[in-house]
């Protein structure tokens, strides 16, 4: 099977007038698979979100690249957004539109066939419970309703890989578990999934294999029973510390 | 780009819009109402000023009136007479609004004219009234007078009126309407045009920002320039919509003639081929201005952030526009040139009638031209990564930046407190306000900045002693510019011609030493050549020197605020050209000196020409003294750069 | 009280760190007006430069050479021109300013008589008009000369009266005068904007920004919180009233003194500037207490200012009704809300002390003002309001007031 992420050694620089050059994120190159779950575990300001806005073709990496669904992020930024869903967890809405018509509008941007949209659109609706309130206009709706349609929103157009920018910041938990469920759902849908999070158990329940980041570097990628022989330590936490002190004596 | 997904945004944008209060007021309700309700007020308002002033009972004291005019003024019904003692009192206690006082009796033949002195008092809106009344009685009891003289020597009646005048004015009452109503309604359609757009432009791209939406939107398959196109044509839709909607609500309003009894509007017929030229210019326009405003916007992260950058932006736009409101400006070639203003007076010609066909295609040419720049620029800059999240990554030469604006802010800090103070001070008196300003305002305000924020006198002015050549170098390029700034001068007032009273403010300058010519040297060349050169050339150039600003800018900029500070726009140009050469000897030599004795010897040969007769005032025509100038200046720059290259190995 | 005081202190440092605030209220009274009024002056002189310049273009039809006709072909402000077409049709086309016949008059010296066609609608044409009657003017004086030298007689035989007229206003009355027609509407739209921004930012701003909880969590009770954010709203009012005023005279000083008109002196005298900014404070009490209901509930930044804006717009009409030319501040016109504010401001500047009226004014404000921050008060006491959750919107302001009465009543 071959990977349907590649990254390889992206780099985003950021000038800074009082700290200098500052390295968000440092050569950066991991893989993902079809009908798997990658983790990008780090702590806030590790350089989580920034690689995966460059996987998604919001930024342009300073150096290197990678390849999605085997198109160039650099080169062939359209294709590779037709190849994908985003989301993060502080996204919004319009508020002034319905969920249905979100839905349709962004399965519409993305190309989505118009014979079976209709269709596409009311499963999700069915799968994220949204029928109650599919005709009410987004600004009128719960903190948790909006964000049920925010995640059908992201995988409306039914993408190959699915990037998701700790998506559980902020849900509460019945919708947090409503999308983990999602998640693993598509992963038997043989999707490719990337997700980072600083949510331990969350990383341990779905993830596949893990990276661990910090200041842009990553420290360790394995599963989790592979970063457990590689730290001697049997908890995610503990592992996560060990490897995060470890990194900062450049052993990694 | 793809025309499919532009539709789509453009009909999800346009629904959303909809939806929106805000939106819905400024882009239907508000350009539909306008013209109605400011009809019926206007009307109104006009009524009721007359009415009032119409039936006013206005009381007159006729003080020592002949019978005759008394009698007069008696019969006028609107006018109440009555005596009083102190009529002066009376009308400042608004007893009285008027009064005639005819202090000597009527004089016979030979002798001098009787003084008639009508009292008023400005301050009150019906004592004009009635001055106005008093005025025709008295004039008419003139002409009887006259009349009776006539006869008294002889003569026929006719004799006084040897030509009798009759004016026609071929316009008709629609053209006049047209006139008048042409003045303001191109800043109404202006700010029609900008209100929906700025708010559709802070929610199409600031709100997107705001609510965090923007990332899907990029992460879908549509391309950028789709999204960005679809939500501009939105921004653009809505300008147009407005304008239309608003140019509809007039012509109905006024064929209707909700306001039966306002002649204006009872006049006023605008017609078909005029509305469609309005629409025609204002189309581009509208194009051009919802790119700025969404330029504007999309700079903004927020709302709030949005409205505080538009708002500075709209007024700006609408200052051109009052172009339409004053008499004496017609659009012509180079005038249909110059955004915004060249619609405003498109719009006026069309709505009086008047169809200059070259005049309206550059307007609709130029328009486009400026709207599709603009557009082009807004689009590359929409798609650029720092403006899709709302993050500014900092770049280097920030902090540079800064202090270069920070002197310029400075620079025209000090310009207001010239404008109000050194101003003032030589209005008052000439001489002594010249020296105040100059030694004052503009050295002191130098020397402030250069002690608040400690940079050493040295650095601050460039006090360096300049190499020899350096201000021989000066000497030789002070008559060259000279005849340069007066050419370009002369040039210019061939396109804008230069009123009297600027020539007479000069001539002013020239008598200024009372005959003494020390004293004017030393007020209008040597203190200048001081003063004037250390705040601009020594501390605001060096503050642009020290921002790594390219010479180029930096020259031109501090030439530009050394031309503002001549407070004309006549001047700017001559002015900016004498401180652009002024500004590259100093950047040059990297002293002040050569600058201040070039300035002094510039400022010093209008000073003796203008005592001496000096070939000041024509162009220099004989090829030798062209040669010569030409020469002067070729010599003086090989002086300053083999200086320059000098001073810059040894520093 | 103390409380009231932490509560502005902390508002008023924000305020002033805030770009907005500081450019609404410096930048625009202190700089803009001296560049509008300069740029005014520049243009008007431009202006009247290019029209200077400009000839007026004559067609000129005579059967023989008329005294007018000379007078008008010496005077280099006129250039006298043919047309191959109807020069009826040139007027309108704008080819030519004015079209002029002249008709001798009868052998025995009686009256020339001449027609003149402009187009009014063009400018030059209105002012080759003028320039017409001055051309005329002149030659009828010389002819007339030359016929009263039949007589014996000159022109100073008609010189029977000179008529003048004495302006009993001072100088510095008249530029008062000036003032007071042009500052009270500034001032009323300049007080109100100052107040509009910062009403929306610490009440719909607060909650968008999720700040608000803290700040109520923080033991202080809410009126003292309410009161102190109203103050700084007052505040930043009256300080755009005081810049606006200083911004306008010194710019109107300055413009008139650029004129050199000395008939016109532009000056307040200090009782007026002390009446403007004490009926200027209680205003910017009234309308800062306004802005501060409608902000209070909006959730956010934008949906405040959707719901003061329309006040500041509906403000205008009571005040363009001062400016009305025959309105004055009597014991009728002190009664209407705004009107009688504006009013006020323009008998006090023009020097005047209507005491009736101004009582009735003054007294209207203060009442209105304690009205309004009642129902602010009540509409601040709901909870969802304050914390921008819930759907009410001003929709909901009168079951807001019935409710607190009740839980007045019972209490």
């Amino acid at each position: 099977m071959s990977s349907m992420i590649s990254a390889d050694t992206l780099v985003k620089r950021y000038h800074d007038p009082a700290r200098g050059d500052l390295l968000a994120v440092d050569h950066v190159s991991f893989e993902c698979r079809e009908g798997e779950i990658f983790g990008l575990l780090g702590p806030n300001g590790a350089g989580k979100t920034t690689t995966l806005r460059m996987l998604a073709t919001l930024l342009k990496p300073t150096s290197g690249t990678a390849v999605l669904n085997g198109y160039d992020v650099i080169r062939e930024s359209e294709k590779v957004r037709a190849s994908i869903g985003y989301l993060s967890g502080d996204t919004g809405l319009y508020g002034r539109l319905t969920p249905l018509e979100t839905l349709r509008y962004f399965a519409r941007l993305n190309h989505f066939p118009e014979s079976r949209l209709e269709e596409r659109v009311n499963s999700l609706v069915r799968e994220f419970e949204i029928e109650r309130f599919a005709d009410v206009r987004c600004e009128k709706l719960s903190t948790g309703m909006k964000q049920k349609v925010s995640i059908a929103r992201a995988v409306v157009h039914d993408p190959a890989i699915l990037i998701f920018d700790e998506p559980t910041s902020g849900l509460d938990i019945l919708v947090a578990d409503t999308l983990l469920t999602y998640i693993e759902r598509c992963r038997d849908l043989d999707k490719c999934i990337v997700f980072s999070t600083h949510v331990m158990s969350e990383a341990e329940r779905l993830c596949d294999r893990i990276a661990v980041i910090n200041e842009g570097r990553i420290l360790a990628v394995g599963s989790l029973e592979e970063l457990r022989r590689l730290t001697g330590e049997r908890y995610l936490e503990k592992i996560f510390r060990t490897l995060l002190e470890s990194g900062s004596r450049e052993i990694a | 780009m793809k025309s499919r997904d532009v539709g789509i945004v453009f009909r999800k944008e346009l629904l959303d819009l909809l939806r929106d209060r805000r939106s819905i007021l400024a882009t239907i309700v508000f350009p539909i109402a306008l013209f109605p309700l400011l009809m019926f007020g206007s009307s109104r308002i006009r009524e009721v000023g007359e009415k009032n002033l119409s039936l006013e009972v206005l009381a007159v004291s006729v003080q020592d009136a002949t019978e005759e005019l008394e009698a007069r003024l008696q019969a006028d019904r609107s006018l109440a007479v009555r005596a009083v003692d102190d009529p002066r009192a009376a009308l400042s206690r608004r007893e009285i609004f008027g009064a005639v006082l005819v202090s000597d009796p009527i004089p016979g033949p030979g002798e001098d004219p009787a003084p008639v002195t009508i009292l008023m008092d400005d301050t009150a809106e019906r004592s004009e009234v009635a001055a106005d009344r008093l005025r025709e009685h008295v004039e008419s009891w003139q002409a009887e007078l006259q009349a009776a003289r006539i006869e008294s020597i002889g003569a026929a009646e006719g004799l006084v009126r040897a030509v009798e005048w009759e004016s026609v004015n071929i316009a008709s009452e629609a053209r006049m309407a047209g006139d008048s109503l042409g003045r303001f309604m191109p800043l109404l359609l202006l700010f029609l045009l900008m209100n929906p757009a700025s708010v559709a432009a802070t929610d199409l791209f600031s709100g997107e920002k705001e609510r965090k939406t923007i990332e899907t939107l990029l992460t879908s398959k549509a391309d950028r320039r789709s999204i960005v196109m679809g939500k501009f044509l939105t921004v653009i839709l809505v300008a147009v919509l407005s304008t239309l909607l608003f140019l509809a609500s007039s012509l109905f309003f006024s064929r209707v003639g909700a306001v039966p009894d306002d002649a204006l509007m009872a006049t006023l017929s605008l017609s078909v081929p005029s509305l469609l030229v309005v629409i025609l210019v204002s189309i581009p326009l509208a194009i051009f201005l919802s790119a700025i405003l969404v330029l504007v916007a999309a700079q903004a992260k927020s709302y709030k952030e949005a409205q505080t950058l538009l708002l500075p932006i709209m007024l700006a736009a609408l200052l051109p526009a009052a172009a339409s409101l004053l008499p004496g400006i017609r659009i012509d070639s180079i005038v249909a040139l110059v955004p915004i203003a060249n619609t405003a007076l498109a719009m006026r010609e069309a709505l009086v009638g008047n169809f200059p066909v070259i005049p309206l295609a550059l307007v609709v040419l130029s328009n486009a031209l400026y709207a599709g720049f603009v557009l082009t620029q807004a689009v590359s800059y929409i798609e650029s990564e720092e403006s899709i999240l709302g993050e500014r990554p900092p770049t280097p030469g920030d902090d540079s930046a800064g202090a270069a604006r920070e002197a310029t802010l400075y620079g025209l800090g000090t310009l207001l407190v010239f404008y109000y103070l050194g101003v003032r001070l030589q209005a008052a008196d000439l001489l002594s306000g010249l020296l105040v300003s100059l030694w004052g305002i503009i050295l002191g305000a130098a020397i402030l900045f250069a002690v608040v924020k400690k940079i050493p006198g040295r650095d601050a002015f460039a006090l360096r002693a300049p190499r020899p050549l350096a201000l021989a170098g000066a000497v030789l390029l002070a008559l060259p510019t000279l005849f340069a700034a007066h050419g370009l001068f002369a040039l210019q007032s061939l396109f804008v011609p230069v009123p009297e009273q600027l020539f007479e403010a000069m001539e002013k300058m020239m008598d200024l030493g009372n005959g003494s010519l020390p004293l004017l040297v030393f007020a209008i060349a040597i203190s200048p050549g001081i003063c004037e050169e250390a705040f601009f050339r020594g501390l605001v150039l060096g503050r642009y020197r020290e921002a790594r600003l390219p010479a180029w800018k930096a020259i031109l900029f501090s030439a530009l605020l050394f031309g503002l500070f001549h407070l004309s726009i006549y001047r700017i140009l001559p002015t900016a050209t004498m401180g652009a050469v002024a500004g590259w000897l100093t950047w040059r030599t990297r002293s002040i000196f050569p600058a201040m004795l070039f300035h002094t010897l510039y400022n010093g040969t209008l000073v003796l020409g203008d005592t001496y007769g000096f070939p000041g005032e024509s162009l220099p025509s004989s090829p030798l003294w062209i040669a010569g100038l030409v020469l002067a200046a070729g010599l003086g720059v090989l002086a300053i750069t083999s200086n320059g290259s000098e001073s810059r190995s040894r520093g | 009280m103390r409380l009231i005081g932490t509560v502005f202190k902390s508002e008023l440092r924000a305020a002033l760190r805030d770009r907005n605030t500081v450019v609404y209220s410096l930048v625009i009274p202190l700089a803009l007006y001296p560049i509008l009024f300069w740029g005014i002056g520049e243009w008007f002189s431009f202006q009247q430069g290019s029209l200077e310049k400009q000839k007026s273009r004559v067609v000129i039809e005579e059967q023989s050479l008329s005294p007018l006709g000379e007078a008008i072909a010496a005077d280099e402000r006129w250039r006298v021109v043919e047309t191959e077409t109807d020069p009826l049709a040139a007027v309108g086309s704008g080819d030519v300013d004015a079209f002029v016949r002249i008709e001798a008059p009868s052998p025995d010296g009686g009256t020339w008589s001449l027609h003149a066609w402009f187009d009014e609608a063009r400018d030059r044409s209105r002012v080759a008009k003028t320039r017409l009657g001055e051309v005329i003017e002149d030659t009828e004086r010389a002819l007339v000369e030359d016929r009263l030298l039949a007589y014996g007689e000159t022109n100073e035989t008609f010189a029977i009266i000179n008529i003048e007229t004495e302006n009993i206003a001072s100088a510095k009355e008249v530029g008062q005068t000036i003032l007071a027609r042009v500052l009270p509407m500034l001032l009323v739209f300049m007080l109100s904007m100052g107040a509009m921004h910062p009403a929306v930012d610490v009440l719909a701003g607060e909650k968008e920004r999720k700040t608000i909880e803290t700040i109520l969590v923080s033991g202080a009770p809410r009126e003292a919180i309410l009161a102190g954010k109203y103050l700084l709203v007052v505040t930043a009012a009256f300080a755009a009233l005081v810049l606006n005023l200083i911004g306008m005279v010194l710019a109107f000083k300055h413009m008139f003194s650029m004129m050199g008109d000395a008939k016109i002196q532009i000056a307040i005298p200090f009782t007026s500037v002390l009446s403007v900014l004490f009926a200027g404070l209680l205003f910017a009490g009234f309308v800062s207490a306004v802005m501060v209901l409608f902000a209070s509930f909006a959730r956010t930044f934008k949906e405040g200012q959707s719901y003061v804006t329309p006040f500041y717009l509906l403000m205008m009409f009571p005040t363009l009704l001062a400016v009305m030319p025959g309105v004055e501040l009597d014991l009728r016109t002190a009664w209407i809300p705004i009107t009688n504010v504006a009013l006020l401001f323009r008998e006090v500047i023009a020097g005047n002390f209507p005491w009736g009226p101004i009582a009735i004014t003054l007294g209207t404000l203060v009442m209105t003002t304690a009205l309004v921050i009642a129902v602010a008060r009540r509409v601040y006491a709901d909870e969802e309001l304050r914390l921008g959750s819930g759907g009410k919107t001003l929709r909901s302001l009168p079951s807001i007031i019935r409710q607190s009465r009740k839980r007045s009543a019972r209490t």
